[in-house]
């Protein structure tokens, strides 16, 4: 050796005391009189007592990890615990031999081992037990005196006829988690032939009384080891005990479990309560054509893109049925950041993403919890992630998140889910891919919805356009044939009267309607405007000629056979000497109508069920009651109508039943785009309710 | 463990149960310091530097207890606080108390005066090779077997082994003398 490492050699055995009475005293009077060598010793000491702080800095800094482990278990109770789960480590094995067992206690053991053989290991005799006494029936954790944190789920245990164990049992556990403790065990870190590098021992086993208990394989028994760092890469190995006393490692089996995948689409990605939401509703959730092309239709507003969707009711001025029915439309989207991007959901639920990490049930149960958070974020980590074990960025949320979702996360972490091994070319691609994708489905969204709204407010102001111009062409057909009745009908009284007079012309009808109500004086004008209006009979004496005239209106009605078996039923008159036609209003179920004596009548009846027509004509219409009308089908309602109308009538109810058509089609249409804002405004509703807390403003 | 039991575990120099024992006061002193403004973070720091004093108090047999080792602990948590709030500049909006007997304040101040020399001795080590580092807090942990030690760290025999650790010593010794050259005070140098 070195003259100046035996001085270093010598110094160290004076500063633990491990020199001879002879040799201290000799090293003491060297010292008194060597400066240099007094400053050496000092510098030495001052040496090991830096080791000593490093090693005891090391150990509280484990005791500080240990604790806040506990804690957490503590806090988070059942669940989130389990960083490996030891799936089985033994298996019963009937034992031939009924005499009673030695128990472990201390350094003693039983006479069979876990497997029911009759060998020991070195490290068995060595390494002292841990006993602890358990209730089978519940839930357990405990912590061993090296700090495993062990997990024991209740009726985990099986006993030998591989049903649950009942009441107490005892738990042993025998740990080497350190170097010194590895070595004085006289374990190796050995596998065959290759050294491991070991994160520590343990031996588990179960027993009740004297018999041997097995792990319940389905449920495992969670278990945490101690480390002051993760590496990656370490396994678990079971121990297997060789003749010499010795304990060889075998069976590696990864911590980090590689994920497995499955077909993406058999997952779900929908928010929670989409599905629940919509089936409640009454809605198809089966249909996934449907339920995706809903949901993606909300990526239509992002990036706090807003449109109200009361702007599509904007009234003209004419249009008066439109307003009421759209106000419950009248929401406002929200803000993109409330919700977790639809299209980033299109995105990532198709083939493209088959065979990743996204493609695993592991992640299908993290997005549920990112949805409930509302944040795009989260998200987005895990797609940027694609390569990595998932536990990593679990802990990244877990870190950069709080409250409800960093504890799921953390307790996600906690599950050290690996990753899924692809080729790292193709995920690069799909880095790129999610972006450029998922925009492209944003604008694709909105391009549809604004489209569609585009072409419903066209479609609106073409059916405001049509109800007004139906209403003119209604009202000008009123006021035509209430002058053309009234005409005749004081043509006819003045004649009654012995006038030979033609009646002036009339103001506009509408001015009568006033008027009739509140005079009080009489003429025959009057009498007769009122009687046209009104539809009555009147009898009228003139002072001047005591001649007297009537009008007669007298009542007819319609009864249609098996009414309710039709869409839509309308019953028209044809009166001989009026230029268009009348329609017969129906009043319970009956069409009523008076009919004037100085016209002839003819009546159309028509019905429709879905586009079919069917119809009944009556000529000669006389007062009285037309009832069981037997409607018949018609090919060409067209010819009909020609058949028993003037060709002014003729037309104008042409036009009618067109508009009529129209106006349906029209309705059904008004009543889908009603439904589909109220539904997207309800299922908006679903969607917001996470934790971003975001409400739909307006109504 | 009641006390007399972590203090033997101390001196013994098997930590780990008397460290585990004495974490769980650390919520106590986690609120403690939370109510004189400082952070989660600072009660961890603080606690551990306690548990270094304590230990080395209890190794050193200059423990002075006069109450429960918990409340020495408590108050030592409390000293080391108010130290920090004063090195920060901060005013405390509530004055600490003071709890510690005048003796066991100036055993204290001693304490940390020698430690701030181990604390560059331990900034040595840590910056040392793996290793190094590793051969050495073997070597003083527990008293391991130099034939374990050497198996461990693959050397093929004991004196190889001890040899290395004279030369991990000596590279120790010669860096540490260096920075206590470069700056005789060595709060200079430490982070």
């Amino acid at each position: 050796m070195r003259k100046e490492l035996e001085t270093i050699r010598e110094i160290e055995e004076y500063l633990q005391g491990q020199l001879s009475p002879a040799d201290k005293a000799a090293f003491e009077a060297r010292l008194v009189a060597d400066a240099d060598l007094q400053e050496a010793v000092k510098v030495q000491q001052e040496i090991m007592q830096g080791v000593e702080r490093a090693v005891l800095q090391q150990q509280i800094a484990k005791a500080a990890k240990q604790f806040a482990r506990w804690q957490q278990i503590r806090r988070w109770g059942w669940g989130g615990a389990g960083v490996l789960v030891i799936a089985a480590i033994t298996i019963a094995v009937l034992l031939k031999s009924g005499k009673p067992e030695q128990a472990y206690e201390g350094n003693n053991l039983p006479t069979y081992n876990e497997a029911g053989e009759q060998v020991w290991a070195d490290a068995d005799r060595q390494l002292a037990a841990q006993v602890f006494t358990i209730e089978a029936g519940r839930d357990t954790i405990l912590t061993t005196e090296g700090g495993i944190v062990l997990a024991v789920p209740a009726n985990g245990l099986l006993d030998e006829d591989g049903k649950q164990a009942t009441g107490m049992v005892s738990l042993v556990v025998k740990e080497a988690l350190d170097a010194a403790s590895i070595m004085r065990a006289g374990l190796s870190t050995r596998s065959g032939s290759q050294l491991l590098e070991t994160g520590g021992m343990f031996f588990l086993d179960a027993r009740q009384g004297s018999k041997r208990l097995s792990i319940n394989p389905a449920d495992g028994i969670y278990l945490e080891v101690p480390t002051d760092s993760i590496k990656p890469g370490m396994q678990l190995y079971s121990g297997k005990r060789s003749p010499n006393g010795g304990i060889d490692w075998v069976n590696p089996k990864s911590l980090e479990h590689d994920l497995t995948t499955v077909d993406i689409h058999s997952l779900d990605f929908y928010p929670p309560h989409y599905l629940d939401s919509l089936r409640r509703w009454g809605y198809d959730h089966l249909n996934k054509k449907f339920t995706d092309s809903l949901y993606y239709s909300f990526a239509a507003y992002g990036d706090g893109y807003e449109r109200s969707v009361t702007t599509i009711s904007t009234l003209s001025e004419e249009g008066e049925w439109h307003n009421e029915s759209d106000t419950q439309s009248s929401f406002r989207h929200p803000e993109f950041n409330c919700i977790i991007n639809p299209a980033t959901i299109q995105t990532i639920w198709s083939d493209a993403y088959q065979q990743t990490l996204l493609a695993t049930r592991e992640f299908e149960a993290r997005l549920r919890v990112i949805h409930a958070s509302g944040e795009n974020q989260w998200l987005e980590a895990y797609l940027e992630g694609l390569d990595m074990p998932m536990w990593r960025i679990d802990s990244a949320v877990a870190a950069n998140s709080t409250g409800n979702t960093k504890k799921r996360f953390e307790a996600f972490a906690a599950r050290r889910d690996g990753k899924v091994r692809t080729s790292t070319a193709l995920l690069q691609k799909l880095k790129a891919y999610y972006k450029t994708a998922t925009g492209a489905y944003m604008l694709a969204a909105r391009k549809t919805r604004d489209d569609y709204w585009r072409q419903q407010e066209q479609l609106d102001s073409i059916a405001r356009r049509k109800a007004v111009n139906y209403s003119r062409e209604e009202q000008r057909r009123i006021n035509n044939n209430l002058q053309q009745e009234l005409d005749i009908n004081l043509k006819d009284a003045y004649r009654q009267l012995g006038y030979d007079t033609v009646p002036r012309p009339l103001p506009p009808a509408e001015v009568y309607r006033v008027q009739v109500v509140a005079t009080g004086w009489y003429n025959v004008d009057r009498a007769v405007t009122e009687a046209t209006i009104q539809r009555q009979s009147m009898r009228f004496t003139d002072s001047t000629t005591q001649k007297t005239a009537t009008i007669t209106y007298s009542p007819v009605q319609f009864t249609v056979l098996e009414k309710a078996s039709y869409d839509r039923l309308y019953c028209y008159l044809l009166p001989d000497q009026l230029a268009s036609f009348m329609r017969v209003n129906d009043s319970a179920g009956v069409f009523r109508e008076e009919l004037n004596a100085l016209l002839n009548y003819r009546a159309i009846l028509i019905g429709y069920r879905g586009e079919q027509a069917w119809a009944y004509t009556q000529t000669a219409v006389k007062p009285g009651q037309y009832g069981d009308i037997r409607l018949t089908r018609v090919n060409n309602l067209d010819s009909l109508i020609q058949q028993v109308s003037s060709l002014g009538q003729s037309a104008d109810l042409r036009r009618e039943l067109d508009y009529f058509h129209l106006h349906l089609k029209e309705e059904k249409r008004r009543k889908s785009v009603q439904e589909k804002a109220w539904l997207s405004y309800i299922v908006l509703q679903v969607l917001m309710a996470n934790e971003k807390g975001c409400t739909i403003s307006g109504k | 463990m009641d006390d007399q039991q972590i203090l033997q575990l101390l001196k013994e120099n098997t930590n780990d149960k008397a460290l585990a024992a004495l974490y769980r006061h650390f919520p106590m002193v986690r609120k403690m310091i939370r109510n004189y403004g400082g952070t989660p973070e600072d009660a961890a720091d603080i606690f551990q530097e306690a548990l270094i004093i304590v230990c080395t108090q209890a190794r050193n047999n200059t423990l002075q207890l006069t109450a429960r080792l918990s409340t020495y602990l408590y108050s030592v948590c409390k000293y080391l606080w108010k130290d920090e709030v004063k090195k920060r500049q901060r005013q405390m909006a509530e004055p600490l108390e003071e709890d510690l007997t005048p003796a066991q304040t100036a055993s204290l101040d001693a304490l940390r005066e020698a430690d701030q020399r181990v604390r560059l001795a331990e900034k040595v080590i840590s910056e040392l090779g793996d290793r190094c580092r590793e051969l050495l807090m073997l070597f003083y942990e527990q008293g391991l077997k130099l034939r374990d030690i050497a198996l461990r760290m693959g050397y093929s025999a004991e004196h190889t082994a001890k040899n290395q650790k004279y030369k991990c010593i000596e590279a120790a010794k010669m860096r540490l003398k260096e920075l206590q050259q470069l700056s005789p005070n060595p709060t200079n140098l430490l982070p």
